[in-house]
């Protein structure tokens, strides 16, 4: 190739070509090796293309030319890296959001659902209430409630569920529980005091729900009409097969259910039929009824947040008291988050949250009896405090969730350290590493 | 054309072009004229051709940050620096051992990882009394190796022709050769 004199100063791929090919003078030759001689770069080079024929050398490096130019023509690389995270956050912060929405108002959603959902769950009839001549999807759904069949109806498909809103009748909340949330609520409205008074007097005061009352009142303005076309919307879904549930034989279960404490009714309480989405709430003596379908398990089961479930086999039996205990994991001391770990069981199979060796119950106690009020102060709060629990149960990495000034926060700390013993967390067989938020509450008065 | 050496100014110029503006295509310009030496690096160390040359553009998205923040003497070893690493840093990646070469060893500069000053020296080949003196040091077969390829401005086919030594020897004896003479060079100055 071209030289400048007689120097050959940088070895250019045709010269490595060349060389390789042995098209070069001896004097050219010796001058390419000159030069690697002097330059490490161009000598580790030419070794490396001597493991490759010249015509690949060739069209490797167009190709390499190539892409080189493809990517040095990508321009604007900065900004649209900037855009990334922006637009990373964004979702970030709206997925949050949602999730936030989701976790708080799910009653919310229930009872925007239970107008639409009334026909599809199963719902429920209750004999007595029927009149069987009501049958028939076009009664007229005017509004007002004065129509008896469409009552009963309406009642009847709406019952059950976990609530009712009834104008005449006291309206309370609904009560939305989310257990019972295959039942569908709802909302038949305008009932007729005479057919409604078997039925149940929802009285959930426990689970208020503003919403719900919120609903009542619109229900009020407008619930007959509404449910009146709910139900002949139900009842056009449902047709025959409610026919069917009518002429069956359910049985009929009424009951009261107490507290075992202290004897007293649990009104809002669930009450299901075992298997299918038939349900109903007690009322606010804690009295129930509830029919339970002819094909389906006679065992009731018995729910409210705070205490232990409870299952009950019916049969043969009409008539069933239940006494209800408190739970002994206490949410009320225990904050669930949404990534770590804690009391919540319902997750995935056979993990169980840290807990403390002598139970939740007498650790509580520990807390109550052995908090130290700093000097001078009587506030009354709580101190949330978030700390690990290792797989051998040792306790770690403090951290304040929820302070109440640094006096408070450091007594929190130092009753959890110096407290009972702490269980590690499993999953299965093995112990796994958690974390764990305690609530300290203070009180100056306990 | 093809044979000037690299314009030092030039490369400066483009260097600080790049920095200021971000332009890719100046980053392109400057990588273009070695992009070959790059690849071949590539070549002696990965072996294969397309991870060679995927390296080359994993390298040259280096460039992309490291010329900005990087000062820079000679781009040449400098770029010839990072690329080794890469590859080193490659191959160790994938557990490879690093075959050596038979080469002599100083022939690579290892003085540091990072940048390395411009290691090119050619021999001073006016002090040739000196020169003269050092080369009678040498033992025999480096002496003569080194007499043929410099003096004679023999090829190593040649010397391999006339001395019988096969060219890896013919190659290391030169190496070998010329460090004595530079070190031999060097004592005789102080």
């Amino acid at each position: 190739m071209s030289k400048q004199g007689n120097h050959i100063t940088t070895l250019t791929p045709e010269l490595i070509e060349q060389y390789m090919k042995g098209e070069l003078s001896h004097a050219d030759m010796h001058e390419v090796e000159k030069l690697m001689l002097n330059s490490d770069f161009e000598a580790e080079a030419m070794e490396g293309f001597e493991h490759i024929e010249p015509e690949e050398m060739h069209k490797d490096l167009s190709s390499l030319q190539d892409r080189i130019l493809v990517r040095t023509e990508q321009r604007s690389r900065n900004i649209p890296f900037f855009l990334k995270i922006a637009a990373t956050l964004i979702i970030l912060a709206v997925s949050t959001f949602l999730v936030i929405e989701f976790i708080d108002t799910p009653a919310t959603t229930e009872q925007i659902t239970q107008a639409e959902e009334e026909a599809p769950p199963q719902t429920f009839e209750i004999e007595e209430e029927q009149e069987p001549a009501e049958e028939s999807p076009e009664v007229p759904s005017t509004t007002s409630a004065s129509e008896a069949g469409q009552e009963t109806k309406d009642e009847t498909i709406a019952m059950l569920e976990s609530e009712q809103k009834n104008e005449d009748v006291k309206k309370d909340r609904s009560e939305v529980k989310k257990p019972v949330s295959d039942a569908p609520e709802v909302k038949s409205v305008e009932v007729d005091d005479a057919i409604a008074e078997p039925e149940v007097n929802i009285a959930m005061e426990e689970v208020a729900d503003e919403e719900s009352l919120f609903m009542d009142k619109v229900e009020e303005a407008e619930a007959t009409r509404e449910s009146a076309s709910r139900t002949r919307a139900a009842k056009a879904k449902k047709g025959a097969p409610v026919a069917a549930y009518r002429s069956t034989n359910d049985n009929v279960i009424t009951g009261k259910v107490k507290s075992a404490e202290d004897g007293s009714p649990l009104p809002g309480v669930n009450v299901i039929v075992e298997g299918t989405t038939t349900g109903t709430v007690t009322d606010i003596d804690g009295s129930y009824r509830i029919s339970i379908p002819f094909d389906a398990d006679s065992t009731l089961v018995f729910s409210f947040i705070g205490l232990a479930s409870q299952s009950v086999d019916v049969s043969g039996q009409s008539i069933l008291d239940v006494e209800m205990d408190a739970e002994t994991q206490q949410l009320s001391e225990v904050v669930v988050s949404g990534y770590g770990v804690e009391a919540d069981q319902e997750v995935s199979d056979d993990y169980y949250a840290a807990s403390p060796a002598i139970g939740w119950s007498e650790y509580r106690t520990y807390l109550e009896e052995n908090v130290n009020y700093p000097e001078g102060k009587s506030d009354k709060g709580k101190v949330v405090v978030k700390f690990k629990v290792g797989v051998n149960g040792t306790i770690s990495n403090f951290d304040i969730t929820k302070s109440m000034g640094e006096a408070f926060d450091n007594e929190a700390i130092r009753l959890i350290k110096e407290g009972p013993q702490w269980s590690p967390a499993k999953r299965g067989d093995l112990s796994i590493e958690d974390t764990v938020r305690i609530k300290v509450k203070f009180d100056p008065e306990d | 054309m093809a044979n000037q050496s690299p314009d030092i100014t030039k490369e400066k110029e483009l260097i600080a072009a790049y920095k200021n503006s971000g332009d890719l295509t100046v980053l392109g310009q400057l990588f273009q004229p070695y992009m070959h030496l790059v690849y071949g690096l590539c070549l002696k160390y990965l072996k294969d051709r397309d991870e060679s040359q995927d390296a080359v553009m994993q390298i040259f998205e280096k460039l992309v940050t490291a010329v900005k923040s990087h000062n820079i003497d000679n781009f040449k070893s400098w770029l010839y620096v990072l690329s080794k690493n890469h590859c080193l840093m490659q191959l160790r990646s994938q557990k490879y051992k690093v075959r050596k070469q038979s080469e002599d060893i100083s022939e690579i500069n290892m003085e540091s990882e990072l940048l390395v000053h411009h290691n090119d020296e050619a021999i001073d080949e006016e002090n040739i009394s000196k020169l003269e003196m050092c080369i009678e040091k040498l033992q025999n077969e480096q002496k003569t190796c080194i007499e043929l390829f410099y003096l004679e401005k023999k090829s190593y086919k040649e010397v391999v022709a006339l001395t019988s030594y096969n060219l890896k020897k013919v190659k290391s004896y030169i190496q070998n050769g010329k460090r004595n003479l530079k070190n031999c060079m060097e004592s005789n100055s102080e």
